[in-house]
């Protein structure tokens, strides 16, 4: 197969976003494929787990968002130089997505309730709450992931850490818009500077960046 | 120049399957009981206030399958090539989306018997594994077995089958009749890892802590 890489999901951004930005960053020329739901829910060759993402490119037909974002890690050097910068990297994604675990029940189960929203914030996201009973969940813990003196995250290199943190990020300030940036301004200057990056700019400008976000229509 | 050092715990709990893919490679390690005050306050050892920790020559490290994908680089345990790459990671994300169900069914459930019998009919039922389960189903798997690899998906041991031994362990535990009838392929997997001279050896050492989670239920 010489064609685009694909990347199966609903037409929304979801947990198919970072997939997309990653492959962006990177030049990667890919198509967004509507999954058919009939499909996805009966052919386990296709879809292992009955869900999606689904990313097929040239190497892998591989399912499980974080195994298709290391995927693209492993493919196009985004996983940092040597050893300790992959562990870094790893620590980064598993640490978003404990945290995204926790955002996704704030949109779908808790939909956006105010009293809700406040125990979220209060919780996972209020720098002074670091160390209080979060189950090792907290948005301050993942910035302080960030390496001293790298140009990015936690290597010189642009890694699938960086743009996990920016898509979560990103979720995040649609909700917590004046609160977030304010608390953050670390992750506020990498969400800008990834954004400028000229491959992602023009991604996210064009029409492979879908206005849709999550399921339910919220956040 | 001195051992692995895993901090946790003195229990099996998350640090296991850490403990048995050092184990399986022949890498000297030593456990380490972790001081619960410092885990709580120290961010440049504990960088999300929990354990596991590993600290090698290289890393020092935590998040349990952070530390997995490290030693499955570092001691060739992540297959050959892309695609079994990702088809460890396909293992391992699985896995620890079916632990976190288990560890609801174990500390929040306390093994109660209509508890188990939900988690048992929703999450490892093989007749269930389309049903209503967010994707988490030990019949997922059991599926993502390579045709024709030794190993599940590679003909060399990976940190998949070291963490599908221990989900398998952990189930036995609760499930001892249910388990084997229903997934004999996952069953021959688990005897034939724990008979790998290297795992064997360390089974029966003293660094495999009797201790299976905190509460002591199995």
């Amino acid at each position: 197969m010489m064609g685009k890489v694909q990347v199966y999901y609903f037409p929304m951004r979801g947990r198919g976003e970072p997939i997309r930005v990653a492959l962006a960053a990177k030049g990667v020329e890919f198509e967004h494929v509507d999954v058919d739901y009939a499909e996805m829910k009966s052919d386990l060759t296709k879809y292992k787990f009955n869900q999606c993402p689904r990313l097929v490119d040239d190497d892998v037909d591989v399912c499980q968002s974080n195994a298709v974002l290391r995927h693209v890690g492993r493919k196009y050097d985004m996983y940092g130089k040597g050893l300790k910068e992959a562990a870094a990297v790893d620590e980064v994604v598993d640490g978003v997505e404990a945290f995204k675990t926790k955002y996704l029940a704030l949109i779908y189960q808790d939909e956006l309730a105010d009293a809700a929203k406040q125990t979220f914030w209060d919780t996972h996201c209020e720098p002074a709450s670091i160390s209080g009973r979060n189950s090792g969940i907290h948005l301050a813990y993942i910035s302080k992931l960030a390496a001293p003196g790298t140009s990015w995250l936690v290597s010189d290199e642009l890694s699938i850490a960086d743009i996990a943190v920016w898509d979560m990020f990103d979720l995040l300030a649609r909700i917590f818009p004046d609160t977030l940036a304010a608390a953050y301004p670390d992750l506020g200057a990498h969400h800008a500077a990834l954004a400028a990056v000229p491959s992602v700019r023009a991604y996210l400008e064009g029409p492979l960046r879908l206005p849709k976000v999550n399921y339910n229509g919220l956040g | 120049m001195g051992k692995v050092q895993v901090h946790y715990f003195p229990m099996k709990g998350r640090a296991e399957p850490i403990r048995v893919a050092l184990a399986a490679k022949g890498v000297e390690f030593e456990n380490v009981t972790v001081d619960s005050a410092e885990m709580k306050s120290d961010l440049t050892k504990y960088k999300f206030g929990q354990c596991p920790r590993m600290v090698d020559d290289d890393v020092d490290l935590c998040q349990t399958n952070a530390i997995l994908r490290h030693l499955g680089r570092k001691h060739d345990m992540y297959g050959k090539g892309l695609k079994e790459a990702a088809a460890v990671d396909e293992v391992v994300d699985a896995v620890e989306a079916l632990k976190a169900k288990l560890v609801t069914l174990i500390f929040t459930d306390k093994l109660a018997d209509a508890a188990k019998q939900t988690f048992w009919d929703t999450h490892c039922d093989p007749a269930s594994i389309s049903g209503r389960n967010s994707g988490i189903h030990l019949a997922y798997i059991s599926k993502l077995a390579v045709p024709g690899t030794t190993w599940l998906v590679s003909d060399e041991l990976s940190i998949a089958d070291i963490l599908v031994w221990d989900m398998f362990d952990m189930l036995a535990g609760i499930f001892p009749d249910m388990l084997a009838a229903a997934y004999p392929d996952l069953g021959a997997h688990h005897a034939a890892l724990a008979a790998v001279p290297s795992v064997r050896a360390y089974l029966e050492s003293p660094l495999r802590l009797a201790a299976v989670v905190a509460n002591d239920l199995k």
